[in-house]
């Protein structure tokens, strides 16, 4: 057997020219990505050295060891705006039964007299009123209802009962929930 | 046998002849792969971690800046003042006398009449559950008065420290009225556990306004006597207390 036959057909100038191209192309490619590594990571090396990430810990430190003299201060402020929030809560949802109250003795015609008042339950308050005139009586009433509608206070205003004595007294109940 | 074996190597010989060129550039491009992924995009992880630790150390440093200004701006005897009203108002534990002294600063102003008493105390080891998850102290009171009086009682209660709030009403127009008032109190806790970079904000206008309106309600008195740098001992001692100006009537 013969070792020196070549099967293998012989190069083309166009084979060697095509050849030629992709190494070029492929040499090409090769200093890009190195160039590209390597500028990137000089550039993020460098970036991150340059951070001001210890620079604003140090401010940090200084401005936290200034505010150590007075923490005391800053205890005692943190204290006040607890309180304030705390006495602001309670305030306003505080049932208000001294301004409902007040609204009930003041649409009071001066001939009635209101005989009692009572929480009967959580949110409800009943109240009992007299007097001799049926009118006025009538106009107590409305006047409740009234400060239903205008919501100072007191809503679901129920009648609970009328009573017509015999000595000429008229006495009412009213039972409403307040708001 | 190795006939075969002596073709592949020839095989291997004849291609690494043809392509030798290839083999150096496709090695940069391999070893600059593995250098952007191994490398260089950690370091870029990286970078980006530290912008965010910045970006949350800048907004830390400017609390902390503000707090510093906020708390350098104060006034200890403008703090003190202010933080004397608002504990007189929301005591720090049950304040026995401040109570009494607030019924007592009440009955006079409206010229109501005291009947028996009643303090429903509650177990004293625990804090206690009053209205909207604040403790109280609960008393139950007699009046002897009629009921516009009994009303103006609890108008003047509302506008009385310790913050109190009336929970129930038995106004009878016979003389004697019955009415039950929790007071409240909190009690000091977590004064150890400040974060100085939470912001600290100003008092607001309605704050201001709030400390103005405690200022005046009835049995305020002690201004300017809260203890700064003293926290310790608000915790250790059971309340501030107040001193009313009216005598008892019980």
């Amino acid at each position: 057997m013969n070792n020196d036959i070549n099967l293998i057909s012989p190069k083309t100038t166009e084979d060697i020219i095509k050849q030629e191209k992709a190494l070029k192309i492929t040499r090409i490619l090769a200093g890009v990505s190195l160039g590209f590594v390597a500028v990137s990571a000089v550039i993020v090396f460098i970036l991150n050295l340059t951070s001001p990430l210890d620079s604003i810990r140090k401010q940090e430190q200084v401005i936290l060891q200034n505010m150590s003299a007075m923490k005391d201060r800053a205890s005692n402020y943190a204290l006040l705006n607890d309180r304030l929030k705390s006495i602001d809560d309670i305030v306003s949802t505080r049932k208000k039964y001294d301004q409902i109250l007040d609204s009930i003795v003041a649409s009071t015609p001066s001939d009635i007299s209101i005989e009692g008042f009572a929480l009967q339950k959580e949110g409800t308050m009943s109240v009992n009123a007299s007097g001799r005139s049926l009118d006025s009586i009538n106009n107590f009433i409305d006047n409740v209802v009234s400060l239903s509608s205008q919501k100072k206070g007191i809503k679901n205003v129920v009648i609970d009962n009328l009573i017509a004595s015999k000595d000429g007294k008229y006495g009412v109940s009213i039972t409403f929930t307040t708001l | 046998m190795n006939e075969k074996v002596n073709l592949d190597i020839n095989m291997f010989h004849f291609l690494y002849q043809k392509y030798k060129d290839f083999v150096l550039p496709l090695g940069i491009i391999a070893a600059s792969f593995v250098l952007f992924f191994f490398v260089v995009i950690p370091q870029v992880q990286n970078y980006i971690q530290l912008q965010q630790q910045v970006a949350q150390e800048t907004q830390k440093l400017n609390a902390i800046k503000s707090n510093y200004d906020i708390l350098s701006g104060l006034d200890d005897n403008t703090l003190s003042t202010q933080l004397n009203t608002v504990s007189l108002a929301l005591p720090f534990s049950k304040d026995f006398a401040s109570v009494l002294n607030a019924i007592s600063a009440v009955s006079a102003k409206t010229g109501v009449l005291l009947g028996d008493f009643d303090f429903r105390v509650g177990d004293l080891s625990k804090s206690g559950q009053g209205i909207k998850s604040y403790p109280s102290l609960v008393i139950d009171l007699k009046l002897n008065t009629d009921i516009k009086g009994a009303v103006k009682f609890i108008d003047e209660l509302y506008k009385t420290v310790p913050v109190s709030e009336t929970t129930d009403i038995k106004l009878s127009s016979g003389g004697s009225s019955e009415i039950n008032i929790s007071f409240y109190y909190k009690t000091l806790v977590g004064k150890s556990s400040i974060d100085q970079s939470n912001p600290i904000t100003l008092l607001s206008q309605g704050d201001k306004d709030m400390i103005s309106s405690l200022s005046s309600w009835n049995n305020m008195s002690g201004e300017g006597s809260f203890p700064l740098l003293n926290l310790n001992a608000i915790s250790s001692q059971s309340a501030v207390t107040s001193s009313g100006s009216g005598t008892t009537p019980f």
